[in-house]
């Protein structure tokens, strides 16, 4: 609730994405499907325009078509019955998630100073996002990453810079 | 002696289970009954389709109560766990700088295109799981993670470069059996390299099994719950036994 809330206030306009951690999902899919209808109110009361929905047996399995249809379900009958739920709602100042809140953008302006200072690749070599570390000269696929020739041409990518816009 | 059990709905023996389904039918009357006939058809008895609906066009989603005669012998089956015999860090520790004698090499990763490395971060990482330390703060384990969806040919080579003792195998996420051909390549590459029997083979998920395990080829397999130490006992006592019966080792 509380990096929902933040990234909705910073980010006042943008068409956020809101994906639930998995990490809590076990082979109890009843408790999923409890905590993914949880996640689907937070992401309704803290305006989320994109909104990755949790599935019963996605710890398990690449989830089932009818796994897939009661997480829709799920979905629909939360961001509908509880639309306007967050307006109703104000956070306590000096509260719990308010701190919380700015517990993590504290954090992530530090992260942001430690990236900056030591350079992006060697940041993401140091696991510095999400504990996952990538190589520069390793990782999965790099079997298909080929320096680009002398003679390199891409039209497609002429018209689209001509368009001006980005990729 | 045996003792029978069967599924316990609100009274003993009353053999009753839910399942749920979908079938690539259109909802109607007759869907309902399609999946009644099919659940009786599983050997099910007195099947009631407590929910029946369209979940998209042609397909239709299934919720039934219904009660199965069968039952197991719970006091004949056995399964036996890797993890039985859990000693402290200290004790494990202590075993292998007496036993071994020197660091135990271990390497762990989420092979194939599996990126869910809370399983196998539980066990590799310092701070562990539940308040048990990961292998990685034990003085007497050199401990290497190599992260998620590692090839099994990239981790063999692993294995034969740094002489790994004990290779953690890891899979979370499953799509039609292919965590089972993922433990089954990497066993049958370190076969197929010979170095099978340098190395304590084990596997870790969520759905994995020691009994299962055994049946891949693996020396053992761990599953939900998992303590740190209970992998790391297991890794200890085996290395040592293996190196007092003076199996060949790197």
């Amino acid at each position: 609730m509380a990096q929902a809330q933040l990234a909705r206030e910073i980010f006042p306009d943008a068409p956020l994405k809101y994906m639930p951690p998995t990490k809590h999902m076990t082979g109890d899919i009843f408790k999923g499907h409890l905590i993914d209808a949880m996640f689907n109110l937070t992401s309704v009361m803290t305006g989320q325009n994109i909104h990755l929905c949790g599935m019963p047996t996605e710890a398990i399995h690449t989830p089932f078509l009818g796994d897939r249809a009661l997480s829709l379900e799920n979905a629909r009958y939360i961001m509908s019955t509880a639309r306007h739920f967050g307006d109703e709602i104000a956070l306590r100042p000096g509260g719990i998630i308010e701190r919380r809140a700015h517990d993590v953008l504290a954090s992530c302006e530090a992260l942001l100073d430690r990236v900056a200072a030591m350079g992006l690749m060697a940041a993401i070599e140091a696991a510095l996002f999400a504990d996952v570390s990538r190589a520069p000269g390793g990782g999965r696929g790099f079997e298909g990453v080929f320096e680009r020739a002398a003679d390199y041409w891409n039209p497609f990518e002429e018209r689209r810079l001509a368009l001006g816009r980005p990729g | 002696m045996t003792k029978l059990v069967g599924p316990f709905g609100d009274t003993r023996d009353d053999g009753k289970v839910q399942l749920s389904f979908t079938l690539p039918v259109d909802w109607s009357e007759a869907a309902d009954e399609a999946a009644r006939q099919l659940a009786g058809k599983m050997g099910f008895r007195d099947v009631q389709v407590v929910e029946g609906r369209p979940i998209a066009s042609g397909f239709s989603f299934f919720v039934i109560y219904a009660t199965t005669t069968q039952a197991v012998d719970v006091d004949g089956i056995v399964a036996p766990s890797a993890g039985a015999h859990a000693m402290s860090m200290e004790e494990i520790d202590a075993l292998v700088h007496e036993r071994v004698g020197r660091k135990i090499r271990v390497a762990g990763a989420c092979i194939g295109t599996d990126a869910h490395t809370v399983g196998i971060d539980a066990i590799l990482n310092m701070k562990g799981y539940k308040g048990d330390y990961g292998l990685e703060r034990y003085h007497e384990f050199e401990t290497h993670n190599l992260g998620s969806q590692v090839a099994v040919e990239e981790l063999v080579r692993f294995t034969k470069e740094r002489r790994i003792d004990a290779l953690l195998a890891s899979q979370a996420v499953t799509q039609k059996g292919s965590d089972i051909t993922n433990f089954t390549a990497l066993s049958e590459l370190l076969e197929a390299e010979n170095v099978r029997d340098n190395v304590v083979l084990i596997c870790g998920g969520p759905r994995m099994t020691n009994l299962l395990a055994g049946e891949l080829g693996y020396d053992a397999g761990f599953g939900r719950g998992t303590l740190p130490s209970q992998v790391a006992s297991f890794i200890a006592v085996t290395l040592a036994e293996r190196l007092r019966q003076g199996r060949p080792h790197w």
